[in-house]
């Protein structure tokens, strides 16, 4: 073998995703990308995450492709398990800011004095998610609100193959592969172990348990990569890097599953789980490490729904007067509750 | 304190850039919300007068306190700011520029520095300063404020200020006393504590008088009057990796064109700033006492003034260092009182806004805020470590050789996160990232880069672009970048023409 070589592994709905981004963003002269996925398809409903976007305007993928061959449709929250049942997290903020101080705050103040419909029923997401209309393409352009999609896996999994072949990346069988040479093997496999970069091993976390974060995971590993494998040889400083990352994203993970799933989270032992709940009890504040998985309104959904509650609210949410800001709060209840009727009949 | 433990008084201790910034912060944001501030300050005590050089967040931080940026202009002798010029660094007789902007543009997925470190070598590419907008601005003596057409290479930058810190506090004071802070002349003589708590109650003054409060801004620069003299909260000292602990300065008058930039330029045991204002230069040599003596330091700084001093050098002594707690009981230390990193990439004002900023996020109910104390100081923590790693690697990215001050800086051990860091920019010209620090991407590029850590090996990426195409978008990119800076206005015209008409109007 001339040049180098990586073969990733797995099922397909990984590795196609990371072999298309690499085969776009990685291989050329002299680099080869190799998509060894092990034939088992991808069935049901795939959940993309936000970032879809970015991602698709990348690779070079029109919104078009996505939702006409796909039957993508919007996701404006995502429905997550939690202990006792279940709740949707979503994507864009709750209310509108102010002044630099986000709207649960305002809700919370005056929550204090009056009674309040729940903060959840401020949150355009969720309202959008649960329409009684389909959103057309148009109006999200309008509603400039971040949104993922759920989409039909299969055709999804054969698209991302499609452009990893198209842009020369080779598909082989896991027999194939395994005669072939390779300077760095991907590993996508359900049960590759702890996500990471060594030497000629890279493994993509396998904890893929919540709902739409397997796609997002993909994507990241190999947007990591692109960004740090220039060269893979001699690669011990981008491997620690590499490493360093994907195990942030890990423990972000890991914090939002303990948060929905412990029976009492505010006895967590992780460090950064345990900070943001303090903080949040504290002063409805949510501190955010470097590189979170999860955006500020999911990490607020999901404390909202375990029933924790500030103990107090934003003394800068007080500037408003009293009155102003219930005709403030009614105003945007009405809007949000506009948006449950948004779209054309499904 | 009133009885029910509830935060409705805030007390400042020392005025200067600190004091004053947090009173105008406080008040602007929650002086509505009955929030009594009260600001004491004595003009027997002497200001340090640090932080003549900002970085662009203090825009952000104007901005939000509701300053008009030409009354701010006139009112503290501003210039414009576009980077930082690094004279002497890497080498004697290198040159770079540290810009408030990035290098050229990503191409491929590949970041623009790993173009131009493949044809760095190849006739007519020159530096990668020349890929920088506000650098060739710099260069030229241009500036314009940025386009909001991000479209435009004209919006690929942002600006700070250069302003006479000595005018800048009043400027605060009178904006901070406008939204109702009360100002108490005199001198802190005694500071009274709670027994059980150990939370300070009040200060009495000089003349008698005993000040109260709920929540104590301690802003009494390097003596830490409340929060260590008091409290104790202790000092983290860096000095082992920053070791210049002392400084001269003086103004002198003004000579040559107006330049939107802050120098700095490295000497045997130290380094110099040149900071241009409207009416005149400031200049300061920042040094270590293990190296060099005050009056070698104070000769060195006299023989290389551009015009006549205007006043006689002011020594100033340091240790390079954070306070443990920034946040200690009821006291928040903010300015120098927290902690001091030498000035070199002007960030003393950035960590009096980040504390600021951070206190009024977290700004306490009442006393039961041991997480909202907690939160701050792991936050100021990790803002202060972060530009200290910033700040050690100008010092360690160096080939100088010329004295006992280089060798030691050069051949000393570094924390290991900055150790990391150069490793890995040193293989192939990857950055470690993060999201929260003041440093961010383009800014460790620049000085890495500036200080001659080139990559042992690039990105292979820049292979998929055949090299003539290559080529013509770095001849194509420089000659933009030359043209847009060539049609910025001179900086002092600018400032003239923003000064006049603001004026009249």
């Amino acid at each position: 073998m001339s040049g180098e070589r990586i073969i990733i592994t797995g099922p397909l709905h990984r590795s196609g995703i990371v072999g298309a981004i690499l085969a776009i963003r990685w291989a050329g002269p002299g680099r080869e990308v190799v998509i060894a996925h092990d034939g088992i398809a991808a069935e049901g409903t795939m959940l993309l995450r936000p970032d879809h976007q970015r991602l698709h305007t990348d690779i070079g993928l029109t919104d078009e492709v996505i939702l006409t061959q796909c039957k993508a449709r919007p996701q404006f929250a995502i429905a997550m398990p939690m202990y006792g049942g279940s709740v949707s997290l979503p994507f864009a903020p709750f209310g509108v800011s102010r002044g630099g101080v986000e709207f649960h705050q305002f809700w919370a103040r005056a929550a204090s004095s009056d009674t309040m419909p729940d903060l959840m029923e401020f949150s355009p997401s969720i309202a959008l998610n649960s329409a009684a209309g389909e959103v057309s393409h148009a109006q999200l352009a309008q509603l400039r609100l971040p949104f993922g999609l759920a989409l039909d896996a299969a055709p999804y999994c054969q698209l991302m193959l499609a452009m990893a072949a198209k842009n020369s990346a080779q598909v082989v069988t896991p027999a194939d592969a395994a005669a072939m040479d390779a300077d760095l093997v991907i590993d996508c496999g359900m049960t590759a172990g702890v996500a990471g970069w060594s030497q000629h091993m890279l493994k993509v976390a396998t904890d893929c348990d919540l709902p739409g974060i397997e796609w997002q995971i993909c994507v990241n590993a190999a947007r990591r990569l692109t960004g740090l494998a220039g060269v893979l040889g001699n690669s011990a400083h981008e491997q620690r890097e590499y490493s360093r990352l994907a195990l942030a994203e890990v423990e972000r993970i890991a914090d939002m599953r303990a948060l929905l799933n412990d029976t009492d989270p505010s006895q967590t032992t992780r460090t950064a789980l345990r900070r943001k709940i303090e903080v949040f009890a504290a002063c409805g504040r949510i501190p955010t490490e470097d590189f979170e998985f999860f955006s500020p309104p999911e990490w607020l959904g999901a404390v909202w729904a375990r029933g924790l509650r500030p103990r107090r609210f934003d003394r800068i949410a007080q500037v408003l007067p009293h009155d102003e800001l219930r005709r403030w709060l009614a105003a945007i209840h009405t809007q949000v509750r506009q948006l449950s009727s948004a779209g054309a009949p499904r | 304190m009133n009885n029910g433990g509830q935060i409705n008084k805030v007390v400042v201790v020392g005025g200067g850039t600190a004091g004053w910034m947090t009173a105008a912060g406080l008040a602007s944001m929650l002086g509505p919300t009955g929030l009594e501030i009260t600001l004491i300050e004595s003009e027997a005590i002497g200001v340090v007068g640090v932080g003549e050089a900002t970085l662009p967040h203090i825009k952000l931080f104007n901005d939000t306190i509701g300053i008009d940026e030409a009354e701010f202009m006139a009112a503290t002798s501003a210039t414009f700011k576009l980077g930082i010029e690094f004279v002497d660094w890497g080498r004697k007789g290198d040159s770079y520029i540290h810009p408030f902007g990035e290098f050229g543009l990503p191409n491929d997925g590949v970041a623009f520095h790993h173009y131009w470190r493949s044809f760095a070598d190849r006739p007519g590419v020159g530096p990668l300063d020349d890929y920088s907008l506000p650098v060739v601005a710099c260069r030229k003596g241009r500036f314009q404020p940025p386009s909001n057409d991000p479209r435009s290479v004209l919006s690929t930058y942002r600006y700070a200020y250069q302003f006479d810190t000595l005018q800048y506090a009043p400027f605060m004071r009178a904006h901070a006393e406008k939204r109702g802070v009360n100002r108490l002349e005199g001198k802190v003589v005694d500071v009274a504590q709670d027994g059980e708590s150990g939370r300070i109650t009040s200060v009495k003054l000089d003349d008698g008088r005993e000040v109260h409060g709920d929540l104590f801004i301690d802003c009494t620069g390097f003596f830490g009057l409340l929060i260590e003299q008091r409290l104790g909260a202790g000092y983290d000292d860096w000095s082992h990796w920053l070791p210049a602990d002392r400084a001269v300065a003086v103004p002198c008058e003004s000579a040559g064109r107006l330049l939107p930039y802050t120098r700095a330029t490295a000497h045997p045991a130290g380094w110099s700033w040149r900071i241009p204002l409207q009416h005149r230069t400031g200049n300061g040599h920042v040094y270590s006492s293990q190296f060099l003596s005050d009056d070698e330091a104070a000769a060195t700084l006299l023989a290389g003034l551009d015009g006549k001093p205007l006043a006689d050098p002011r020594f100033l002594k340091f240790v390079t260092g954070k306070r443990r707690k920034l946040w200690d009981r009821n006291v928040v230390a903010i300015g120098l009182s927290g902690g001091f990193l030498e000035p070199l990439e002007s960030t003393s004002i950035y960590l009096i806004q980040e504390g600021i900023s951070k206190l009024l996020e977290l700004f306490p109910q009442d006393h039961d805020c041991a997480v909202e104390i907690a939160e701050y100081n792991r936050w100021m923590d990790l803002q202060f470590e972060r530009v200290r790693d910033f700040l050690i690697l100008h010092y360690h990215a160096t080939q100088r050789d010329d004295s006992d001050f280089w060798n030691h800086m050069r051949t000393m051990s570094i924390p290991e996160s900055l150790r990391d860091r150069i490793d890995l920019f040193r293989a192939h010209g990857h950055v470690s990232a993060y999201e929260h620090g003041l440093f961010l991407i383009p800014s460790w590029i620049a000085v890495l880069i500036g200080q001659r850590i080139i990559p042992g090996a690039g990105d292979s990426r820049v292979g998929r672009v055949p090299d003539d195409h290559v080529l013509r978008h770095l001849t194509g990119l420089k000659a933009h970048m030359e043209q847009a800076a060539g049609s910025m206005e001179d900086h002092a015209a600018y400032l003239r023409r923003f000064t006049s008409v603001q004026a009249a109007a």
